[in-house]
């Protein structure tokens, strides 16, 4: 048998001269693979992958911009408030009501729970745009304050008295159309967010928010 | 050399002319040392894809401190046994023993004669492990603590696939040189 070094050379010499004929499709594939790779590496100085998601990224970012203004645009136009509230509201809190609370389940319950007259809590009462043209509402106890809400402005604070600065929750009637409703303490800072379903054109039923301040401008 | 000089520079630059010159150049040497390392001329040929893309992709690291043929053939090796490793775990583990099929018959004592094909036809039918431990051991001159760093088995393992691999090499040589005789 011919030695290990022997054959290991014999070996040796015969294969690292061996330079067999290439096909011309690994050329091709050659490329392709280059360019990909080329594509996907992070370089500043050509285009690549990196450029190509950043451009989609801001096109779409602007695309979606302007068809979502423009979607709010075309929603605007189809929606009609129903919450109506004349340019002067006398808000009175009335903290001692707990009549109306347990039963302020659905809105119908709640209007007609205030167009009777009872004392009701603020939360009870929030949801419903009924009680909002429930005029009458001036019934007040010795812990009521007064608020006073005028072009859709509210000026009270909470626990205070603003605008009449009445304690006794005496109503303003001196201007026209007075409505008056009772809501909370704690909620006559803000503007209040009335959501309401309104048929749509074909019966159908949409949901919308409209801002209290908004409408009494209306 | 002024030649390889200006190829180099242009593919460091990027520029199509001179990668496909390196690729005219070096295409068949690379392609071999694929060859040795691969199952089939397929897989040789898509290993030999990604040669070129590594050397194309990091021709600016070469820094003419040594021979530029060497530094390919390395690409190519390192390329090989990353294809090998990739392999490893699809593939199925067979034992050069289930090759042989020439176990009694004893070993030729004089020179064998054989083409750098059939030694090739030889090499690519040895089990993955086997034909990468010869290749690096024989072909590239790697020692057997080297080639166990890079493939990541033990030195004992290195050897004894060398040993197997070459005694299964020597006989499948004497036998092709054996029917060449007698033809």
């Amino acid at each position: 048998m011919m030695s290990d070094e022997r054959f290991f050379a014999q070996v040796k010499t015969t294969l690292s001269d061996y330079s067999p004929e290439v096909p011309a499709a690994v050329y091709s594939g050659m490329r392709r693979k280059l360019w990909w790779a080329q594509f996907t590496r992070l370089s500043a100085t050509r285009f690549n992958m990196w450029y190509l998601l950043l451009l989609v990224g801001i096109s779409g970012g602007v695309a979606m911009n302007y068809f979502s203004k423009d979607a709010t645009a075309s929603k605007s136009t189809h929606f009609v408030p129903t919450v109506q509230v004349t340019p002067a509201a006398q808000v009175t809190m009335n903290s001692g009501s707990v009549a109306c609370q347990s039963a302020a389940a659905s809105c119908s319950q709640v209007a007609s729970c205030c167009s009777s007259g009872a004392k009701m809590s603020a939360s009870a009462c929030k949801g419903s745009s009924s009680c909002l043209n429930t005029a009458g509402m001036s019934k007040t106890n010795d812990q009521a304050i007064t608020a006073s809400v005028e072009s859709g402005t509210q000026t009270s604070e909470t626990g205070q008295v603003a605008g009449t600065g009445n304690p006794e929750g005496v109503t303003n009637n001196t201007q026209e159309n007075v409505s008056v409703t009772t809501i909370a303490a704690d909620e006559v800072t803000q503007p209040e967010v009335k959501s309401t379903e309104v048929p749509k054109k074909k019966g159908r039923k949409m949901t919308t928010k409209v801002y209290e301040s908004d409408s009494v401008k209306n | 050399m002024d030649v390889l000089k200006e190829i180099i520079d242009g593919c460091i630059r990027g520029e199509k002319r001179h990668q496909d010159m390196l690729y005219k150049k070096f295409s068949s040497l690379l392609f071999g040392i694929c060859l040795r390392y691969t199952k089939n001329r397929m897989e040789a040929q898509d290993v030999l894809q990604d040669v070129f893309v590594k050397i194309y992709n990091n021709i600016q690291t070469y820094h003419n401190d040594g021979s530029f043929e060497g530094w390919l053939r390395r690409i190519a090796v390192n390329t090989s046994i990353t294809n090998y490793r990739k392999n490893l775990k699809h593939a199925y583990q067979e034992d050069v023993d289930d090759l042989v099929k020439m176990k009694d018959e004893p070993l030729v004592a004089e020179d064998l004669e054989f083409t750098a094909e059939e030694m090739m036809q030889c090499i690519q039918n040895l089990p993955a492990g086997y034909k990468t431990v010869f290749n690096l051991y024989v072909v590239e001159g790697y020692m057997h603590k080297e080639i166990s760093d890079m493939l990541g088995i033990d030195v004992n393992t290195s050897k004894s696939q060398l040993s197997r691999a070459k005694t299964y090499l020597q006989r499948e040589l004497a036998a092709i040189s054996k029917i060449k005789s007698i033809a």
